[in-house]
Parts: C-alpha cells; structure tokens; sequence
C-alpha cells in the first residue's frame, strides 16, 4: 500500500529543485516519471538506484516493482 | 543537459556498512575543528560563522577549511584523511539540494567512520533525501542538524542568524557532555 504522505514529501523536494514527480500504478509495479521544468538544477537529482531504494518502501513494492525514468530517458527504464 | 546522471553515494553496489559513530569529544574547549564546504551558495560563510562561534562560545579552534570538488559527490578519500588528521570535530553542509544533501549525509557518517565526530547541516527541504542517503550507508538513525530551507538566498546578515540558531546544536552534536 503506498504512502501517500511521504509520496508528497518526496514530490515536495524534488519540486524545491525544479522537478516534477508522476506515479502510475501498472499491475503489481509501478511507472515513476521524474520530468524537469524550468530552471532545474541538473547537479542535484539523486541517482537512479537511491530514488528507487527512496520510493520502493513508500510505493509498498520491491526495487524491481518501479520503473523509473529520468530527464533525458528516452522511455521508461528498469533502474538496473 | 541531462547526459549524466551523478551519484553521489560513493558506494560499491552492495554496501555492507553498519552504524559506527565516533566517540564525541569531552569538551569544545581547545577542541580542533575542521570545515568541509560543499561549495553551495552561502555554505562557506555559514561554516565560517558557525567557526567563529565555536570559538568565541566554546574556546574551539578551526585548524582545516576544505571544499569539496564537486557538490554531488562524497569527500573523497585524500581530503578526508587531511581533514580528519588535524580535526576532533568536523563541521559539513549545506544540504540545499537533492544530491548535495545526500552527499552531505553520506561526509557525516564517513567521519563517524574513521573516529571524527561530525555536525552535518541541511536545509529542511532536504530532510527526506539526507535520510535516506544515511540509510543507504547502514545509519538510517544518523543525526541530521536542519536548518529551514532555503540557505543559498540568504544575505550575509541573515546567514550569520542562522550560524547563531545553530552553533549550540553543532557543540552538541560533537561533544560527550551534552549526550
């Protein structure tokens, strides 16, 4: 069961960097698009494997049950 | 703009760290203190001022200012050794962003690690990405000292408020008399 609360607290820090947070559900696992706007630092989005180790415990699913992408990710990616 | 992604968390794939915090010191009096500056806006002047006050308050001495070369990434192992050589305690920040906050946890509890007790500053926005960096290095339960975001605004006057607001945590952070 996903945690609503620290979602938001999530989705509030990268928003102080100019970043933008999606979450759809797909079944069993989940879809994470992290979009830029204007004016984000590009220096200070964390790497994939810790936004991930961040976001499973919060979304109730194991790091193979999100797909993550990030600025510049063509499609949606495993974040191994 | 975005072909690389940093990863500030200086960690072989499968870390086996544990929780190791360093003894803390007797006293501030006399004590060495060492400065690592992450390069963000106002972070030079806030670990100034909080050196100032350690002394003024607290009869502390700064032996080592350092900056770190890049804000993302953990204190590499050099300038941690050089640091850590002449300081009882370090003094690092400022977590005002994603990836300098976690690499700020992640300089904290590498000091912890070869014995310094370490006073590592983020801006409160950052709370949640300091955390989970100090989980990521197997101390989830690491101390953070926070200081209301944003930092990198802030004018001189105002930076110098904030060393205030936070020097008595900073000395309790690093000494044995107030844990």
């Amino acid at each position: 069961m996903r945690d609503e609360t620290r979602l938001e607290q999530i989705r509030s820090t990268l928003a102080v960097d100019g970043y933008q947070l999606s979450v759809e559900e797909a079944g069993s696992a989940f879809d994470v698009r992290i979009t830029a706007g204007a004016g984000s630092c590009p220096d200070c989005l964390v790497p994939k494997n810790m936004m991930v180790s961040m976001l499973a415990p919060i979304l109730g699913v194991g790091p193979d049950g999100i797909r993550l992408s990030y600025p510049g990710d063509v499609a949606p990616a495993s974040h191994t | 703009m975005f072909d690389r992604i940093l990863d500030p968390t200086g960690l072989p794939a499968r870390p086996t760290n544990v929780a190791v915090a360093a003894r803390r010191v007797p006293s501030l009096a006399g004590a060495r203190v060492g400065l690592l500056n992450n390069t963000k806006r106002n972070a030079a002047q806030l670990l100034t001022e909080l050196g100032d006050l350690l002394r003024d308050r607290y009869g502390a001495v700064v032996t080592i200012r350092r900056t770190k070369p890049h804000v993302a990434f953990p204190v590499d192992e050099p300038m941690l050794k050089e640091i850590a050589a002449v300081s009882d305690v370090v003094i690092t920040g400022v977590g005002d962003c994603g990836s300098c906050s976690a690499s700020a946890a992640a300089d904290g509890i590498a000091f912890e690690r070869v014995g310094i007790p370490a006073a590592v500053i983020v801006s409160d926005a950052f709370e949640v990405t300091a955390r989970a960096m100090a989980g990521v290095h197997g101390d989830e339960n690491f101390e953070i000292l926070l200081t209301p975001h944003p930092v990198a605004v802030l004018d001189a006057e105002q930076v110098a408020e904030r060393a205030a607001e936070l020097v008595a945590d900073v000395a309790d952070r690093v000494r044995e008399s107030a844990r």
